[in-house]
């Protein structure tokens, strides 16, 4: 065994070694295996660090006995010393190599930062998170979609919980908005429900008092106990030591604050949660048969899976729960198994699609990086000719071709180190945007930039410096020492330069790809965000108010008339909201577009719902349609006369218009709305058809009532159009709602635009990427493309002064390096286009009206890259024209 | 090439100084060095083979040891083992270290009279 060892290993020593002392090392070594009982390890590495010694030794003598003073060059501070001195003399080369790297590096890092939360690891503060699994109700109904939800009823959680199995243990939770304190001073809060099994289950802990426990679980009251969080405890208490104890408004309840969690907690899914209470408070608000109802789903599942239990297993254990206890009706729900998915997947899919556009990003960011590395290479392979000299001295004098790639290699390694370190301030930068910019709704609780984030950088770095650094270093030792010293190598061979060449051409290749996303996401955004929606929602403020709960008696008329004075009160407050300086128009709507959406039966006299699944529809005031910017294409809008009372008239919208009266118009006609016993509704005017919910959809039937003549439905918003100051607006709005009404516990204002807002964002997302990639790459390209001509230039003057002097034209050598330019340049476009049509149809279900292959992003990246081509060779053209033939020739001489 | 010193190749590595010895008596082959070193350090010093042919390497290329012939009265087990011993150089450069050695000690005991606290 040991012997065997030394063979392999002997081939480690230098041959001199291995000639004069092999055998007997080997006898050796086979004596000292028979001598005594030893340990194979040590063996290896006595043969290795003496392999590397008795290298180490020859290089000393060699240098030693080269001249009385050694010339060392072996030590790598000394290479990097070195190096710093090389880079330094040329401060500009170093400048652009470091920040090509620095940015690729930096937008790396930056996706590492966010994919790090979001993909690697999942919600914090809990104790081993791969072992919790969400469970998934999914069906496959034969001939339909695939159904998957995330949601469940208690019933089928207490079976999950009870007999799961396999020590499998289950709890559930739920989220909630709710208000915090009361009058002017209150606010939203986001609120999450506990089953008592929660916080035990997740094995996060508290950072003050304790957690909620089966003791709060206490029916529709709660106990009393609430749990906060870090963020919250911070915000309201100041961090106050003595917070335990204290008390909290929350959705006009005071409860007593138990314990605060652990920092960064935010349960089972990204976004913060700032309060926790026990779920028995929306158990016993959802339904009186909560605890056995099939037709009520509220809760998420979490399981805790046991080690050495497999997933497939308890899936198919919980599908048997589901199956042998499931008494509703639904046939979805007879066929559908439970599922598991880690936490990092979340339950509405939000986060899927943020690991979609995610991995996105990292296929961006890894051609922005191919780009900087093959242009850094570029740029280095160019530096390696220029110093053939240096080199060839440095092998006269006896340095191995292997210290001249090492020094090369340390070179690059330095860039890269200095790169790196640029690309992570970059990444605190960018990582700290991108997270307020991109995932708005993810609770951060680590800075952008940690020991994980820069490890993840570092292994970039050692690529890039092994991508750069490689190819420029072996091609630069192999110098042919006696040429080099005289310094009559001139062409600088032309494998070096073609192979610059081919650098280029990916570099341009890479930026049309790039550009072209870019160029189809911009159009995204442009058509997706100049979109008529048939309303305008740019000067739009919404208001929604919140209120302290009822009291007295359920059926007490004191009770009945609050509770009717609070459904008119928006209504009646709309004089003084039209007189607040700035509002141009107020209405009241029940049911708006980008809102709550009702549906009711419609019918014409006679016949049956024109529709078997209802009807869109919504109840507004007087003006509504000068509001939200809705056009009336025919008719009338309704006036201050129409209300409750006044003869039942109805706005149809103009595809429903188009669908009941395709021949004649619709106005006079009469439309059965709601209770097929109430008195016709006469059509007075037709509105322009609006989107409902959605961007993309198609147009829909819509019927509009004036508020006051709605049954069935309800829930008023305050709408109102300001032509500017659209937050001074708001502010007094909320103001004056405040002092009409001191039940109003709480005004919710935001723009009918922040409303679709989030709609364009991975349009937005995608465009800004790209566009910021795809300038960054053409920027480094177009630097990589003028290297490539000025170098071409320079290794050619000689044969550009031998032909001026036998008489080619300034043109004619002007026109060569033009004409190598294009030829790079059109090249790599070709490459690009066809790349980016083979893969752009991939983004299609991410782009909105543009064709993946839209012929004018197409033309205009081709285009844009052509000029910059043509621009970036303009100076090392001009330069060759200018050679003067009399300095090469007498130089020749 | 000047005669080369004995303090040239001051101060000698332990290994070095072991080898030395053990072949300055007699000539030995790589395995006897070692149980001779193994014997003389009273077990401290063992070499590995890998560490043996570097420091004979070393001395080889000093001058400090040279190869000779297989001595008589050695069986002829192994026709292919070397022999070596240690060369006149290689005796003064051990002579002037072991010299060195003991300056130091004594230099470090009058010191520690003086100074008890490094005793």
């Amino acid at each position: 065994m040991i012997p065997l060892l030394y063979r392999l290993l002997l081939r480690f020593y230098p041959r001199e070694f291995r000639d004069r002392f092999g055998e007997e090392f080997l006898d050796t070594a086979r004596a000292m295996d028979r001598g005594a009982a030893r340990r194979p390890w040590r063996a290896v590495r006595d043969a290795v660090s003496t392999a590397m010694a008795v290298r180490a030794d020859l290089r000393q003598e060699r240098a030693d006995s080269l001249s009385g003073r050694s010339i060392r060059v072996n030590n790598l501070l000394t290479d990097a010393r070195f190096a710093l001195r090389g880079l330094r003399r040329e401060p500009r080369f170093s400048l652009f190599v470091v920040a090509t790297l620095a940015v690729a590096i930096g937008a790396n890092a930056t996706l590492l930062g966010l994919a790090d939360r979001l993909i690697f690891r999942g919600p914090e503060a809990i104790a081993h998170p791969a072992g919790v699994m969400r469970v998934q109700i999914a069906a496959q109904p034969p001939n339909r979609p695939p159904v998957a939800t995330f949601t469940m009823g208690h019933v089928l959680f207490a079976g999950i919980r009870d007999r799961a199995g396999n020590g499998v243990r289950a709890t559930s939770y739920a989220l909630n908005q709710a208000t915090l304190g009361r009058g002017g001073s209150a606010r939203p809060l986001q609120l999450g429900y506990a089953s008592p099994e929660f916080f035990d289950l997740l094995g996060t802990t508290s950072a003050r008092g304790r957690l909620l426990n089966a003791g709060d679980d206490n029916g529709a009251a709660g106990g009393g106990s609430v749990v906060i969080s870090y963020p919250l405890w911070q915000r309201e208490f100041g961090g106050d030591a003595g917070v335990v104890g204290q008390s909290l408004v929350i959705d006009d309840v005071a409860r007593t604050v138990v314990g605060v969690t652990a920092r960064g907690f935010t349960g089972a899914e990204l976004g913060p949660v700032d309060a926790w209470l026990p779920i028995s408070i929306v158990n016993a608000r959802t339904t009186p048969q909560w605890a056995t109802a099939w037709n009520a789903q509220w809760l998420h599942t979490l399981v805790r899976m046991p080690k050495g239990i497999g997933r497939e297993q308890v899936e198919a254990d919980l599908t048997n729960v589901l199956r042998s206890s499931y008494t509703g009706k639904s046939q979805v729900m007879q066929i559908a198994e439970l599922r598991l998915t880690p936490l990092t997947v979340s339950r509405d899919g939000n986060q899927a699609t943020d690991a979609r556009i995610l991995s996105w990003l990292f296929a961006v960011a890894g051609l922005v990086f191919v780009v900087a590395c093959a242009n850094v290479m570029s740029l280095l392979l160019a530096r390696g000719a220029s110093r053939r000299r240096e080199v060839g001295v440095r092998l006269a004098l006896g340095a191995s071709r292997y210290a001249v790639v090492r020094q090369f290699l340390i070179e690059a390694g330095l860039l890269a180190a200095l790169g790196t370190v640029g690309g992570l301030g970059l990444a605190a930068l960018l990582g700290e945007t991108a997270r307020v910019m991109l995932f708005e709704s993810v609770e951060w609780t680590s800075a952008p930039v940690n020991a994980r984030i820069i490890l993840g950088s570092a292994l970039i770095a050692v690529v890039a410096t092994i991508l750069t650094g490689l190819v420029p270093a072996l091609s630069s030792s192999r110098v042919q020492v006696a040429p080099a010293l005289r310094g009559t190598v001139r062409d600088g061979g032309m494998r070096r330069s073609r192979f610059r060449g081919a650098l280029t051409i990916v570099q341009a290749a890479i930026s049309v790809v790039l550009l072209v996303g870019a160029g189809l996401f911009v159009r995204s955004l442009w058509n997706a965000s100049t979109l008529d929606l048939g309303v305008d929602p740019d000067q739009v403020v919404v208001a929604e108010v919140s209120r302290s709960r009822l009291t007295g008696p359920a059926e007490s008329p004191a009770r009945a008339a609050e509770q009717a004075r609070r459904r008119v009160m928006l209504r009646q407050s709309l004089d003084a909201v039209r007189s607040i300086p700035g509002v141009d128009h107020a209405s009241v709507a029940v049911g708006m577009p980008f809102g709550f959406a009702f549906n009711v039966d419609v019918a014409l006299p006679g016949s049956g719902p024109i529709s078997p699944n209802g009807t869109s529809i919504s109840a507004v005031t007087d003006a509504y349609f000068d509001t939200v910017g809705t056009a009336i294409v025919e008719g009338r809008a309704f006036s201050r006369e129409d209300r409750e009372g006044s003869a039942p008239v109805a706005i149809v919208s103009a595809h429903l218009a188009r669908q009941l009266w395709p021949n004649g118009s619709a106005l006079g006609n009469c439309l059965i709305v709601g209770d097929a016993a109430r008195p016709c509704a006469s059509v007075v005017g037709v509105a322009a058809d609006t989107h409902r919910e959605r961007l993309r959809e198609a147009a829909t039937p819509h019927v509009y009532l004036p508020a006051g003549q709605e049954s069935g439905f309800g829930g008023d918003v305050l709408l109102v159009r300001a032509e500017r100051g659209l937050d001074d607006v708001a502010n007094a709005v909320r103001r004056r709602l405040a002092d009409l009404d001191s039940t109003i516990t709480l005004v919710r204002t935001e723009t009918l635009r922040e409303r679709i807002d989030p709609q364009l964002r991975s349009w937005r997302l995608g465009a800004s990427v790209f566009v910021f990639a795809g300038i960054l790459a053409l920027l480094v390209a177009s630097a990589g493309l003028y290297s490539v001509l000025t170098y071409l230039v320079a290794a050619r003057r000689h044969e550009i002064g031998v032909r001026l002097a036998l008489g080619a034209s300034a043109g004619h050598v002007s026109g060569v390096v033009f004409r190598t330019s294009l030829v790079l340049a059109l090249t790599g476009i070709a490459a690009g286009v066809g790349v980016a049509a083979a893969v752009a149809p991939r983004l299609e279900p991410l782009l909105f009206d543009v064709a993946p292959r839209d012929p004018l992003v197409f033309i205009a990246v081709a285009g844009l890259l052509t000029l910059v081509a043509i621009a970036t060779s303009l100076t090392p053209a001009i330069r060759a024209s200018r050679v003067d033939p009399l300095e090469i020739l007498r130089s020749d001489s | 090439m000047a005669r080369p010193d004995p303090t040239d190749f001051l101060p000698l590595k332990t290994d070095a100084a072991f080898v030395l010895m053990a072949l300055e008596a007699r000539a030995l082959h790589g395995y006897a060095i070692i149980g001779d070193v193994a014997e003389r350090s009273a077990g401290d010093v063992q070499l590995q083979t890998g560490a043996l042919y570097r420091t004979l390497r070393r001395l080889l290329a000093d001058g400090l040891i040279t190869e000779c012939d297989r001595p008589s009265g050695e069986s002829s087990a192994d026709e292919r083992r070397r022999y070596y011993r240690t060369t006149p150089l290689g005796r003064a450069t051990l002579e002037a270290d072991l010299a060195r050695m003991t300056r130091l000690v004594k230099a470090a005991q009058s010191a520690r009279h003086r100074n008890p606290r490094l005793a």
